[in-house]
């Protein structure tokens, strides 16, 4: 009996001992780095430098408004396409398939396909030319325009990673019984009733994964965006990667990536709040 | 006005039809019961009449209204689901209040007090708050019934409405469900199979079989006169027996050791239909069916005994204190005005 119950823990273990090695011990590296001094003692050193760094507030507020713009976009495309997929009987899988395309492409592919639309000589600049809409060469992708510059990122992580979040949501729907919506149906429910009443509360758990899954992920935008602007829009991962390379200092680099898991959390904790799905209405 | 007309309504899944050519009319008011054996397309037509399916050609008019081409919610029914379909992620209020809310029926208060009158009526008002997925099968059961109930539709569709119930409870409310609708004038179709639930509760029964409507009338004339060999078997505990018969002058016909009275222009080889309590004990002396007893079942009221005969079983009800034992010879007459003749062939009725 006891034995029996062990079992699972056994097989379970190494995954742990793994993920232990692998991951938490860099973690508490990570911690300790950051909330240490040149002297060897605790100190909030490395975060004072992070803060008082010109590109700090910029790559917070670009972070957190890309994240803010990106993710309520991709929920918002997802469920729309989503549910018009419902509505079709045959090609459903084609489409997904085709959908799901990029998600096999890297962030620095997606940053690559997207600079070659977008930078000086790139195929917008060649088509609006050919259209006679412009003179010359438009920059898109500088500091001077940083409007530009955001909007090509937002474009460029919604056309990358919008379809995880359209294969959660669509398993989601696949898992919500054909009945409730004949129910609804016989009982009055117009479509925009269903997708309230029916879709939307049975497909919490599926869009509180998927918001965690892409605030997570959002949070870490880091390759598009530099390949897109390079440090023209500074973000915080970027902004990581930099005072570990760059600047060759491990302590801030240390702060910038505390910093990026103290938000996540957060975002976690509060997608877990938000959306609370009641125990007992799961049957 | 909301007489329900089903007009050569067809439907294949595939290959596979489902529904051969039905068609009926349940009258304003009227109480029909569908009742056939499992598979034979009852639910797809309820689905169909209540639009969520689509049938391959026919009409379905409720009132002077041609609805197949209407989506479900224009069709103004309810349906009882087979499967239930409440909603999980709603309290058990919520759930008999969604037709209402859906189709705006009144304030807040009305639709407070319809629940709180559906729920009564279903014996669920001490259960409103919880989820359904905290409810048992039967529970959940009576909550789509009163949430079908609570619009107090002109049609209702149920289908097998009181299947989780246990025995009691069951037979309560289907009482109360025929007082109810009768109060409210509800046109209803109600599928079942337990065919004491179609006896006792239809104006008329549709007893399908194979896509098809077999015969549809009261249930007594079911009983009484079924038009096909399956309704006759499938109607009645036991069934009906059948015995063949063969014409030894033109309207007369030998039935084991009997000669009887049968149709005059039939062919030379029918079926006898008799059901077993219109068969009487003979006297040791006249013609008879003799046949060797198997076993007898007392049931208090009356007494049922296994017969076989010509190598086939023969079943009896009689008088409860019959001094029956297995191993016995029987001999049984069936009642002159009780035959019912087949033809083997189209498996119909024939008229004597
Ligand atoms: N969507 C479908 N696709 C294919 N075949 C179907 C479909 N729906 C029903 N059928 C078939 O049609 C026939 C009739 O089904 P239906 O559900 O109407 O039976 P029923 O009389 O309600 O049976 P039960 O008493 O078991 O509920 C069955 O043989 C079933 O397999
Ligand atoms: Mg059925």
């Amino acid at each position: 009996m006891t034995s029996e119950r062990a079992l699972p823990y056994l097989l379970l273990a190494p995954s742990l001992l793994f993920l232990a090695l692998l991951f938490l011990w860099p973690l508490g590296e990570a911690f300790l780095v950051a909330f240490s001094d040149p002297g060897g003692g605790w100190s909030l050193a490395n975060f004072r430098e992070m803060a008082d760094d010109l590109n700090f507030a910029d790559a917070l507020t670009n972070t957190l408004l890309l994240v803010v713009v990106v993710v309520p976009l991709q929920l918002a495309l997802a469920l729309g396409l989503g549910v018009l997929l419902g509505c079709i009987d045959r090609g459903r899988d084609t489409f997904l398939y085709i959908w799901t395309i990029p998600l096999g492409i890297s962030d620095l592919a997606a940053g690559i396909v997207w600079l070659a639309m977008l930078s000086e000589r790139g195929y917008l600049n060649s088509l609006l030319e050919a259209l006679g809409l412009v003179d010359g060469p438009v920059l898109w992708l500088s500091y001077e325009t940083p409007v530009a510059l955001f909007v090509a990122v937002v474009v460029a992580e919604v056309w990358r990673a919008t379809a995880i979040v359209l294969v959660i949501l669509v398993a989601g729907m696949q898992l919500v019984p054909k009945e409730y919506y004949e129910a609804a149906e016989v009982f009055g429910a117009s479509a925009f009733q269903r997708f309230r009443r029916i879709t939307l509360p049975l497909l919490k758990p599926s869009i509180q994964t998927a918001l965690i899954l892409r605030t997570i992920l959002a949070f870490e935008v880091f390759a598009v965006v530099v390949v897109l602007g390079g440090r023209d829009l500074p973000v915080l991962a970027g902004e990581a990667f930099a005072w570990q390379y760059d600047y060759q200092n491990a302590g801030v680099a240390s702060a910038y990536a505390v910093l990026i898991l103290t938000v996540s959390l957060a975002a976690t904790w509060l997608y877990l709040r938000l959306l609370r799905v009641r125990e007992e209405s799961l049957a | 006005m909301a007489r329900i007309l089903v007009r050569d309504i067809k439907k294949t899944f595939g290959k596979f039809v489902a529904l051969k050519s039905v068609s009926m009319e349940v009258a304003d008011g009227e109480f029909t019961v569908l009742l056939g054996p499992s598979g034979c397309g009852k639910t797809t037509l309820l689905r169909i009449i209540a639009g969520l399916e689509t049938a391959d050609r026919g009409e379905v008019w409720i009132g002077e209204r041609r609805i197949d081409r209407l989506p479900p919610r224009a069709r103004n029914i309810a349906m009882v689901f087979q499967n239930y379909a409440v909603f999980p992620h709603m309290t058990v209020f919520d759930n008999i209040a969604f037709g209402l809310r859906m189709q705006k029926r009144g304030s807040e208060e009305e639709i407070r007090r319809t629940v709180e009158w559906a729920a009564e009526l279903v014996h669920i008002e001490s259960q409103l708050e919880k989820y359904t997925g905290q409810l048992s099968g039967g529970q959940r059961q009576r909550v789509a019934v009163a949430r079908a109930l609570a619009v107090r539709p002109q049609v209702l569709l149920m289908d097998e409405p009181l299947s989780n119930l246990d025995a009691l409870l069951r037979l309560e409310m289907r009482a109360e469900l025929k007082t109810i609708l009768r109060e409210c004038a509800t046109t209803t179709i109600y599928v079942t199979h337990d065919q004491v639930e179609a006896m006792s509760l239809a104006d008329r029964i549709a007893i399908m079989h194979g896509g098809e409507i077999e015969q549809y009338d009261t249930p007594l004339e079911i009983y009484r006169n079924p038009a096909t060999l399956f309704c006759g078997g499938f109607i009645g505990s036991p069934p009906m027996n059948f015995l063949e018969a063969e014409r030894v002058a033109p309207g007369r016909y030998r039935v084991g050791g009997l000669e009887l009275e049968g149709p005059r222009d039939a062919g030379p080889k029918l079926l006898l239909g008799i059901r077993p309590e219109d068969l009487e004990p003979v006297a040791d002396g006249g013609a008879a069916l003799a046949g060797s007893v198997l076993v007898v079942e007392p049931l208090g009221s009356h007494l049922l005994a296994t017969l076989r005969l010509d190598g086939r079983l023969l079943r009896f009800a009689g008088d409860a204190d019959l001094p029956l034992h297995p191993g016995e010879t029987l001999r049984l007459r069936p009642r002159a005005d009780r035959l019912r003749w087949f033809d083997p062939e189209s498996e119909r009725a024939v008229r004597s």
